[in-house]
This record gives structure tokens, sequence and C-alpha cells, in this order.
């Protein structure tokens, strides 16, 4: 049981940071998304995490004291990559019983504990094979017995989803959360996808450019994101710029009241957002914040269907119901109901920026 | 996996065969620029080495020989240093022979020749590595080489990097060009080889001893061996062999496909030109005064024509050659072809005795004579031990080892010593050799001696051959 | 392959894979098969044909077997006057002193080329290729000088040394590729399993290039083991291994002695070829089905 702590950490390559200023409380048994495009420094956090490579700036802390200056073989941080997962020369049973091994465990115990691993991974009796007469799904659950046959302090994934088809997924998901909240392991793993991350964390930390953009529960990356550029990543569509004033937002289509729900952005230019599903189409104007719009596409989707409006300068997406019919340029009212707005700080040069 | 398996097998595959390729042409690659040159001379040398009785029989027979002749030697040689003192004078470093024997107490002579004859590797380490410990206490360490002119090469880079002693080379088995570079960069050792105390028996006087290929010796080389040119031919088929160019043009025209001569610049296929310049020559003198371009259009014609002429009726036909005396020894072992030749006059007999040539094989020698020459060992001047290779070559020259070197049934070597200068009962052992069905008696070959032709001819004789009758 | 405890994992996918493997198995077995007849054609047969020589007294054309036989090349060839066995250890000992220093030098430029890109890595490959190209008599003669200033001639370091020159691209160029499809990812999960950077190489890199790093070697062994004028040069003569015993025999002498002095000097190489070919066969995922053979 082990909480680990980033404290201001950072690593350079000549004058680019590749992580900057990272701050980060994982609690013990946790499980951690680290998020982000590809290049946004994830990999690298999770390279000094282990020690295989060392911060430029900043402080790792396992429990409270600082792991900078301990070797990565002493660590007790498994690292399980995506890819090349197994020892290629070993039986899958020496593959899992490589780091009790090294930590000096006599054959027999070694032996029982590696059975048990198997049992628990579903692989009993494929212990004198080798890695290439395995699947992918195969390997990558020996790959994970592997790690989590030593008990490490911290586990920590390399995009662990990533190389499996979709069914895959769903089993492997369901495994490495049962057996981590089993063993109470904290773990970490990175990843670009935010589906992956959804599923698999109870809290994801998103980067972009090497600095950590939020932190939450996954839900709040739907509901409350900080930015447009974490919005977006998080698929998100209907984006309508304005400015601010209390508790009205004055935009290109119209004013709208806010709740006091939303974030404290302060008065002045912000981007207003609403979930799809939280919308309501009208053909009357006067319900709630309602603004005018024009239809450009209806698609019938079968729970609902999918409609894309012009909405001042930009283009939002609804989901109506599958009763709804509608044919582009018919003229509708978008309801954005005060509880469902959220409103964004204007991040728009960063945007840009990707 | 297999796929990417397959992938390395190939390229592993690749790298194989690369490297078998690499391991098998390499050494012989690397060598041809350097070699090139010297190749005549290493045949000469290669060629003289062969003389040799080749079954085990008669290598059992030699100790006794020795035993009798260690006997003989103490007087004769005692005698010949007594003799000699004076003439050391020109010798640089040493005084005296006694200087350098004292000088050479105790020490290694590094003596670098070529290594391809297993029967001459073996006389040297007895009859003289054996002999210099046991007398001198001089340790010969014999390094042989695929080629002299690795040896040159050794000085000439040693001399580049400043080594002026303490070189690695202390003695070459040279003639020709490789003693010409040595000489004209003025890395030998001496002059000495006319100091040393067994000079005496060498007759400096002969032009075909004190000029090595048309290049003056100077005391630079001192003689070791000597080479004749001989024809060789299968008497079961040639009952009377033709002993003139005529009579050998008649022959080739009746009995077309069996007669052909190695391509220049294999050293004999060269020799045989040189032998029809001389043949063609109203006075073969003209040939030891340098090339001259004059001499040389007036006599080349008759040459070019009569080659010309026997081409259609050689061996396939004269469109193409044997390119070294190897397979034209290896097509008149196969009785392809009914004549062969030969540089060294015993070679032929050996060649019998080892398996190689059917017992019905004879020499003979032109009526106009053949060509001889001798080979040499040489000191250079950054040489550790110029003593001790004073000392070996001093004693390759002694009668005692020259009766050893010329008995077919332990040598069987041509002589580069002067026989008159020996006792008579030396003489006669030297005559009471059996040397062999297929050699000529030493008076025979003696009478038909001819002397190369002066260096600078060769070249100009091949490229005339190559451009007028290869080419033609 | 298909495990019905397995939950997840349809069959379909295993299945195409197993059936891959199949038809790939059968096609190494047609190399492997061909591989063979190309080793008895070109390995066996010479070999027969070298022995019969070595023993052969009169062989003429077009004789199937020599007329008679002796053993006087044999006799010859364990004689001190060859010097065989003398340069045989001279040989072994300069071929193994330059396998140990090309692996030392090699080793991190093979590990470099083939794991990472860099700026000017073509460069380096062609630079590396060089001594190919360039016969390395030309750079030898050129040592030669600065090591006969460094007393470095005619010792065993110093030849071996030179030997370097041909050897050290064959040894690049093989360990580059085996490390081309080494994934140095394997080497972090192991740290991070407990494995100190020694074990890791002990346990986890080791194994996975051994049989690359045999073939690497063998080569450079091998090169060394067939140097004739670098030798000549650096060894001053005085240095005497195998091949400078056996080429002056070739082409123009006793091809009874050459025989029998080649069987000895291929007789190592031959040695360590059917010693390794089955650690080459095992577990091997560089070799595939190569040393299987």
């Amino acid at each position: 049981m082990t909480d680990v702590s980033l404290v201001h950490l950072g690593r350079a390559f000549g004058d680019k940071w590749a992580v900057k200023d990272l701050n980060l409380e994982i609690a013990s048994g946790e499980m951690v998304a680290l998020l982000g495009p590809s290049g946004c420094g994830k990999t690298t956090t999770l390279r000094m995490i282990t020690g295989l490579a060392r911060p430029t700036t900043g402080d790792v802390l396992f429990d409270g004291s600082s792991v900078v200056e301990v070797p990565t073989e002493r660590r007790g941080a498994v690292l399980i990559f995506q890819q090349h997962l197994l020892f290629p020369t070993m039986t899958v049973a020496q593959n899992v019983g490589f780091g009790l091994k090294m930590a000096g465990m006599g054959k027999d115990e070694i032996n029982r504990r590696v059975e048990e691993m198997l049992e628990r991974v579903e692989l009993s009796g494929f212990g004198t094979r080798k890695a290439h007469q395995l699947s992918g799904g195969q390997q990558q659950r020996v790959a994970l017995a592997r790690g989590l046959v030593t008990h490490p302090k911290v586990l920590l994934l390399d995009e662990p989803l990533a190389n499996l088809d979709a069914n895959l997924r769903i089993t492997m998901r369901h495994l490495i959360r049962s057996i981590q909240r089993d063993l109470g392991i904290t773990a970490i793993f990175v990843t670009h996808d935010q589906e992956e991350a959804v599923m698999l964390a109870d809290r994801i930390a998103l980067m972009f450019d090497g600095t950590l953009q939020q932190v939450g529960r996954p839900d709040e990356f739907y509901r409350h994101p900080r930015t447009a550029g974490i919005a977006s990543f998080f698929r998100s569509q209907n984006f309508l710029p304005g400015t601010r004033h209390g508790d009205v937002v004055s935009t290109g289509a119209g004013d709208l009241a806010v709740g006091h729900n939303v974030a404290d952005t302060g008065d002045g230019p912000v981007v207003v957002t609403a979930r799809p599903e939280t919308l309501t189409l009208s053909n009357r104007a006067g319900g709630e914040n309602g603004l005018p719009a024009t239809v450009t596409s209806a698609i019938y989707m079968g729970t609902h269907t999918q409609v894309f409006v012009q909405l001042a300068e930009t283009t939002w997406t609804v989901h109506a119901p599958p009763s709804v019919t509608l044919n582009p340029g018919d003229q509708v009212f978008v309801e954005l109901p005060k509880e469902h707005i959220w409103i964004l700080e204007d991040d728009s040069a960063a945007q840009d920026g990707r | 996996m297999i796929a990417r398996n397959r992938k390395h097998f190939s390229v592993l595959l690749l790298f194989t065969v690369l490297a078998l390729v690499a391991a098998a042409c390499g050494s012989d690659e690397d060598s041809t620029p350097a070699t090139a040159a010297a190749t005549q001379a290493t045949t000469t040398t290669a060629a003289m080495a062969e003389e040799a009785p080749t079954t085990t029989e008669a290598m059992e027979e030699a100790p006794a020989t020795t035993e009798a002749m260690e006997e003989e030697a103490p007087t004769t040689t005692e005698a010949m240093e007594q003799e000699m003192m004076g003439t050391m004078a020109d010798v640089p470093m040493y005084d005296t022979w006694d200087d350098v024997l004292a000088a050479a107490d105790g020490t290694t002579v590094n003596w670098h020749m070529w290594g391809g004859n297993e029967n001459l590797n073996s006389w040297v380490d007895t009859y003289i590595g054996d002999v210099v410990k046991e007398r001198y206490n001089v340790t010969l360490n014999r390094v042989p080489l695929g080629d002299t002119v690795e040896a040159v090469n050794l000085v000439l880079n040693e001399h580049q990097a400043g080594v002026t002693e303490g070189g690695s080379v202390d003695m070459i088995w040279i003639n020709g060009d490789n003693f010409k570079t040595l000489k004209e960069a003025d890395l030998l050792f001496g002059p000495w080889s006319e100091g040393i105390p067994n000079a005496a028996h060498v007759n400096w006087d002969d032009p075909s001893i004190s000029y090595d290929f048309g290049v003056s010796v100077d005391g630079l080389e001192s003689p070791w061996g000597s080479a004749q040119m001989v024809f060789v031919y299968n008497s079961a088929f040639v009952p009377e062999p033709p002993r003139t160019f005529e009579a050998l043009a008649e022959w080739v025209h009746a009995n077309p496909g069996l007669f052909t001569y190695p391509a220049p610049p294999d050293f004999h296929g060269l020799s045989f030109v040189k032998h029809m310049f001389y043949w063609a020559a109203d006075d073969y003198s003209v040939f030891q005064q340098p090339f001259d371009q004059a001499v040389f259009d007036s006599i080349a014609p008759k040459v070019w024509e009569y080659m010309n002429d026997i081409e259609p009726d050689l061996w396939r036909g004269g469109d193409t050659y044997p390119t070294s005396i190897g397979a034209l020894q290896d097509l008149l072992a196969n009785s392809e072809v009914y004549f062969g030749m030969s540089l060294n006059p015993r070679r032929p007999s050996t060649l019998i005795n080892n398996g190689t040539y059917p017992d019905t094989i004879r020499t003979w020698v032109l009526d106009t004579g053949t060509l001889t020459n001798k080979n040499y060992v040489t000191i250079p001047k950054n040489a550790s031990n110029p003593a001790g290779a004073m000392i070996v070559a001093n004693h390759i020259l002694s009668t005692e080892n020259q009766l050893i070197q010329a008995n077919p049934e332990q040598w069987g070597w041509g002589l580069p010593t002067d026989t008159s200068t020996w006792t008579q009962e030396e003489r006669d052992i030297l005559n009471s050799y059996d040397r062999g069905v297929a050699t000529l008696p030493f008076d025979v070959l003696a009478a038909a001696g001819l002397p190369e032709p002066h260096a600078s001819w060769p070249t100009q004789m091949e490229a005339g051959w190559i451009e007028n009758v290869l080419e033609a | 392959m298909t495990s019905t405890s397995t939950p997840g994992p349809a069959p379909g996918p295993d299945q195409a894979v197993s059936e891959r493997r199949l038809a790939g198995r059968r096609q190494i077995n047609w190399l492997r098969w061909a591989t063979v007849t190309v080793i008895v054609v070109s390995v066996v047969l010479p070999g027969v044909s070298l022995l019969l020589r070595s023993f052969a007294f009169r062989w003429h054309y077009p004789d199937v077997l020599p007329g008679e036989w002796g053993l006087d090349a044999w006799a010859y060839t364990i004689d001190d006057t060859s010097r065989v066995f003398e340069s045989l250890g001279n040989s072994l000992r300069i071929a193994l002193l330059t396998t140990t220093l090309a692996l030392l030098v090699g080793m991190p430029a093979a590990r470099a080329l083939g794991q990472h890109q860099f700026r000017g890595k073509r460069m380096v490959e062609w630079i590396l290729m060089m001594p190919i190209i360039v016969p390395s008599l030309v750079a030898a003669m050129g040592i030669h000088i600065v090591f006969i200033r460094l007393g470095l001639t005619a010792t065993v370091l110093g030849v071996s040394l030179v030997h370097l020159i041909p050897a050290t691209p064959y040894f690049v160029l093989v360990m580059s590729s085996v490390f081309a499809n080494y994934s140095p990812a394997l080497e972090e999960t192991a740290r991070t399993l407990g494995a100190s950077k020694i074990r890791v190489f002990r346990y986890v890199t080791l194994p996975a290039i051994s049989s690359g790093l045999l073939v690497a070697c063998l080569f450079t062994f091998l090169i060394s083991w067939s140097q004739y004028v670098t030798t000549v040069l650096i060894g001053s003569g005085i240095l005497i291994t195998l091949p400078m015993v056996l080429f002056p025999f070739l082409g123009q002498g006793n091809a009874a002695v050459a025989a029998s002095i080649t069987l000895i000097f291929v007789a190592p190489a031959v040695m360590v070829l059917i010693l390794t070919s089955r650690s080459l066969g095992r577990g091997s995922t560089v070799m595939g089905g190569f040393g299987k053979v």
C-alpha cells in the first residue's frame, strides 16, 4: 500500500521540457490514468516514477519519502510495456517468476506463487509455453501476472489495452481492475485514449505539452472540463464563444442565463458548452435559453436523431428524440437548460496551437 | 515470427557467403598489387626448390652421409678461414671473421624465404639450421613466405618508419627484381658476400654469378642455388625430341595439339620467348646490353612470325595458353601435351619420384643452349643480426653443404660454386651422385648454359608477345 | 493453441496464426533440405577430395581415385619443420584476441546503430563498411609504420589489432541487425522487476542476442583465422600463423601437403560450426530454422 507524490516534477531534453512542473498526488490503492495525446510527456512521467529516467527538477515520493536516488530495481515500481511484453527466451512460468527469482526467493516458493498467479489470470497450464506460442491477449495477461506476483508498491502500465481488439479490451479491463483492487496496488497507466482512461481509472490526469491540464474523476472531464481544449479532447463538439457579465453570457446568437454551478471564470471572454444529450430543440422562441439556429443535417441513429445546427458562427450537435424529423434549412431554437450549461476558460490560443 | 526469422535467415546467409568469399579470396586479392612485380623472381626460386628426393627411403639415408661429411669438414673450413682473414676489410662493422663468429654467438637469424616446398623447408632446417646451431650457436628461424616480395615490403616499410637497426628481417632468399628493388633503395647490408671465407669457392668473374638478371651484385648478396632451363618430353610418345626451333616447328605441324608453352608473364613462358629471341638473333650477346629498340625491331619480327606460324597447331589451336608452369605440368602429367619445360634440371626427375609425372618423362637442351641464373641470399641494412646471417650464408657455400645440396638423395640442387676450388676427393663424390633418370649430367648442362638477358629486355619481350602473338 | 479455459479470445485469429505457422514450417522444411544439399555439395565433397588428396601419391587425370597412396604429406605436416602446430597455437591466440577486441569495440557500435536513429548514421555505417571495400593490405601498410614506432609489430596484440580492420565491419553488421530486432524495453521491464544492470545482461540481454552474438564472433574468428598479408606485415613474418605455412603451398607447392595443411586449417572452423550449430538452433530468436538444419 503506497501513495505516490509527484512534486514539481520536470524533465528537459536540451531546452525543451518534456514534462514541466508536474504536481500530482496518487492515493494508496488508487488507479490513475495519465492521459494525453502522444508526445505530451506522459510516458516520460511514467519513466521518472520507475527510475528509468532521472527528473531534471522536482521529486518523486513513495509514502512521503523521496525515491529519486533509489535505483530502478529496488524501487518496487513495476512497468509493463504495451509491446515486447515477455522475455522471448523464457517460458511463461519463468517470465512470471522472474521478479521473484531476482528477489532471491526459493524455487518451490516461486513455483507456488507463479502457479497461483497464473490461475488468477486464467492461464493455468500455460507455464511451459514460450511467449511466441501465446495470443496477444494471453501475453498481456502473463505480463500482468509477472508484474503483480512481486506485489509491487506501484504498478505502471504503458498503454495496457492498446494492442487488443474490442472484446479483449473489455475482458482485460475487468481483469486489471479486479486484480488491482483485490491486491490494493497503487496503479498508474498512460494512455492516449480517453475511453480507456474513463473505463479503467479512478482518476484521470490529463496532460498537454508536458503540462498537467486537469485532474479529476472521469465524469468531471465530461461534465466540467476546465478548458475548451480539454472538452474537445473528450469529444465535445459544442462551443459558443461569448462574454460573461456575472450570470449572463452574451453570445453571437443571443444572451444566455447561466446557473450558479458553473466554474468561477470571472467576467470577460468565455466559451459556453453543453453536451448534445442535454439540449432540446424547439420550433418556438421563448423556451429556457432558447437560441435561434438553422438545421444543417439530421441523422437517424436508432436511439436518437443526431442533429447538426448552425448556431451563430458555430456548429452544434444536438441529440433529439428518434421521432424527430428535420430537414436542412429548418429554423429551430436550441434550448440550453441552465443546469447543463458549462462555462470554459477561453483557451482558443492554446487550441490553435495543437 | 517465422517471417521475421526467414528475413534473418537470408541476411545471415548473405553474411556467411560474404564472409566465406572474403575469407577465401581476401588474402589473394590483397596481395595482387604488391606481388605482381616480384612474380618472375619468385617463380625462379620456387622452381629451383623442387629438386629433391621425396621418397622417405632416400631421406632416411641422409644422416649417414652427413656424418661422413662432418668428419671431413673441419680441416677444409679451418684452412679456408686462415686463408681468407684479410678479405673482411670491406665488410662493415666487422674487422675479422672471428668478430663475426663472436657477435653471432647465441643469436637468432630470421631468414625470410618462400616456404612452399616441404622438402626444401626440411633441408634448410636439417642441413643448415641444425648445423649452424650446433657449430656456431646460431639459431636459424626460417620464416615461411608465400612470396618473397612480402619480405621486401617489410624492409621497405621499416625503412619508411625509420627503423635503421634492429629490423625484423636478417636474411632473404632473393634474386631478380626483388634484389634490384632493395639495392636501388640502398637498403642492403654490405658489401659482404665476397669477404666471407667461403666466397673463395665462388667464381665472382662468372657474369651469371656477379650479375643477377643484369643487376651487378656488388657484394650485396651471396649465391645459394643455380637454375637452368631444360625442356621436358614424354619419351613414351616422342622417341627423339627436336633439338632446334626449326625441328620443333616441324614436329608441331606434324602433331597438332600436343605442344604449348605457358603464357608470359609466367616466368617459364617468358623464358621460352627469351630462347626464341636468342635463336632469332645472330649473336645473343646483344641481350647482355641494356634494351635497344633498333636491335629489338631487327630481331622481333622473326620471333613473332615463328610463334604465329606454330600457333594454330598448338594445344587447343593456340586459342588459349596455360597460365602457369603448374598448368603445363598438369597437362604433361595427364599426357594432354607431350612437352614441358623446367628451370630446374632435376625437377622432372623429382616429379617422377613424387608421382606427378609418368616415369617415361625425360629432358633435353637445345643445340643452341639454354638460359641459366643463380639465386642468392641477401642481408638488409637494418638487419638485427648481420653476423648470424653471414655465418649462414658462409655455411651454405661450404663444400660440406654444397655436396649435401647437390646430392639428389639429400637435397639435389644446382651448384653456384666453382668445383675447381674443391679437392679431387670432393669432386669424385659429386660425380658419383645418381641424379635421376630424367636429369642431364652436370657437364651437358654446363656446356649448354647461356646468361640471362639484361633486366630491361624481358618486359619488352613480354609486351611484344602479348601484342604480336596473343592478340594477333 | 486454443484453450477452452480462455474466456475472451475468439479462436479465429489463433487458428489463422497456426495455419500460417504451418505454411511457414513447410517452407522451412524445404529450405532446410536445400541448405543440407548445398552444405553437402559445397563442404563435404571438397572435404572428401582434400582428404583423398592429402594421402595421394600418384593421382593422374582422369582417375577417380589416386593410383598410389602415401603418408609423406601428413608426415611433413605433423613434423616441427612444417611449423603447423606452432602456427596453429598462434592463429588460435590471435583469432581469440581479435574476437574479444571486436566484442569490446563492436558491441557498443552495433547497439547504437541497431537501436538508435541519429544524424550522420548513414555516414557512420559507410565508414564502418570501408574496410570491406578497401583492401586491408592498404590500411595495414600504413598501420605497419605506426606499429613499428609503437613496438606492436611481431606481437599477438599488434596482429590482432590489424585483424580488427577487416573483421569489425562484419561483427557490427551482424550485431546491429540483431539489436535492431531487440527491444531495450525488455531490459527496462527486467529492471523494474528487480534485476540489477548486470543481472539484466545475464538473464535478458545475453539470452536474446546470444545466437546472433555467436554468429558474429564466429565470423570475426574466421576472418582473423584466414588473414595472411596483414599477418605477414604486422607480424614481421616472425609471428607465424597457419595461413603463413599453408599459403606458400597453394598453387605451385605439393598438392598433398597443401591438402593436409588445409584440412588442419579448416578443422577448427568446422568444429566450432558443429558445436555452435546446436546452440544456434535452441530457443533462437534470430537464427530461426538456420541452426536446426
